[in-house]
């Protein structure tokens, strides 16, 4: 008898071990993503009519782009715009290309030579590059994939491709002036923002939207994933009349920034489920 | 054996049994009655039920982590957390909305008493890793 009860409270004792046992962590988070070849794709489609002299841009029309606060062309834009057909800039890994009425205009190989000539001449407008920008700079045209077209064509543009794996790096000073990659943006942080952030203890902040899914990082914490339903935001953005425009677009783009304050190490974050 | 143990372990068995079969049954969300709210005019949240085409919101918490806002039969936003997630949040809104002095004195007394933070920890996991259970909200504009 006494070996059964023996027994039974071994059997028992396992059985709640077992149940117990469960993973802390699913599937998706134990078997890493894929090896995924990083890109930073960008397509800009811009419209053009010189009769008329609208313009449209990722696909929203020269009415919402006014709504919007978009601005006029001069008449000495125009001038220029309606001598082309067509003109298109794209931009790879490996070299740039120029293009105009579908005829090659110019290519400049990607090689160290050419990327420093491009620095000094961006230097020479005034704004010098770090080697820490030159670094970001590197990082950027070594994953580009960008296609800037512009056309003569009183039809709607097409809307926005816009994948970028590699983070924008932010940072905001003390003051709250705020860089991208190293640039000065010109623009400033409100103080009670500011304020805001050092009650927080806010030193650094990661963001990445994905396909709709937001994921987000602060200080190296891990906040819940958050994901926005296209068919909801259609029925918010139809409701509340934010012109949104095409949403598709939105909800085929990727786009993430790690945020630094006062200086801060940059936080990094993985987009997507 | 004792009566009592015998009593114990039986009753210990059945509850190991049932969870079993709660287990092998993928640990379903046990449904919750769902808990009406009136929003009147006046309200933001009113403007935003209002704007959604409908006069319902509905919010549905399952405690394995999913949170959910449908409006009109349509998923607005959802929201994925796991226990370490929803604690990094519930620390960076503290910091927001609880006074500094506060947050002082809970961090004094949770050194002493480290109860405060395993207690809600050890109920937070419980609901999520053990037994699930889906809490609805509906809002009502009026």
């Amino acid at each position: 008898m006494k070996k059964n009860q023996n027994l039974i409270i071994k059997l028992l004792a396992l059985l709640i071990l077992f149940s117990l046992a469960i993973p802390q962590d699913s599937l998706k988070e134990v078997f890493a993503q894929s090896d995924i070849e990083r890109a930073n794709r960008i397509y800009l489609d811009v419209t053009y009519d010189p009769a008329t002299k609208t313009y449209s841009l990722i696909g929203l029309s020269n009415q919402q782009l006014k709504a919007l606060g978009a601005p006029e062309f001069t008449a000495a834009i125009w001038d220029i715009l309606s001598r082309f057909d067509s003109l298109s800039l794209v931009i790879n890994n490996a070299q740039l290309n120029l293009n105009t009425n579908d005829l090659q205009l110019a290519t400049i190989e990607w090689d160290a030579e050419s990327r420093e000539m491009l620095y000094e001449l961006i230097g020479s407008y005034g704004m010098a590059l770090s080697d820490e920008s030159k670094e970001r700079l590197a990082v950027w045209l070594d994953d580009a994939d960008v296609v800037l077209n512009i056309r003569n064509s009183p039809s709607l543009s097409d809307p926005l491709v816009l994948r970028l794996d590699t983070l924008l790096m932010v940072d905001v000073n003390d003051k709250g002036k705020v860089a991208v990659e190293g640039f000065d943006t010109g623009f400033s942080l409100q103080p009670e923002i500011i304020n805001m952030v050092e009650a927080g203890g806010v030193e650094r902040a990661a963001l990445c939207w994905s396909d709709g899914v937001v994921n987000s990082k602060v200080n190296g914490n891990t906040l819940p994933q958050i994901t926005v339903h296209q068919d909801g935001l259609d029925v918010v953005n139809t409701a509340l009349g934010l012109g949104l425009g095409d949403l598709t677009q939105y909800f085929e783009s990727q786009l993430g920034a790690s945020v630094s304050f006062g200086g801060a190490e940059h936080d990094m974050i993985e987009c997507g489920q | 054996m004792h009566k009592t143990l015998k009593l114990l372990l039986i009753i210990l068995g059945v509850i190991v049994i049932a969870y079993g079969v709660y287990f092998i049954l993928g640990r379903p969300a046990i449904p919750l009655p769902a808990y009406h709210f009136t929003v009147f005019e006046g309200n933001q949240l009113h403007d935003f039920i209002t704007s959604t085409g409908s006069d319902e919101m509905t919010i549905r918490l399952v405690t394995n982590g999913e949170i959910e806002a449908i409006a009109d039969e349509t998923n607005l936003v959802g929201i994925a957390y796991t226990p370490k997630t929803l604690n990094n949040t519930v620390s960076l809104a503290s910091k927001f909305l609880i006074p500094e002095k506060t947050q002082n004195t809970i961090s004094t007394i949770s050194k002493w008493c480290p109860c405060i933070r395993i207690l809600p920890n050890m109920v937070e996991n419980f609901f999520y890793h053990v037994i699930r259970f889906r809490l609805t909200f509906v809002f009502n504009a009026q």
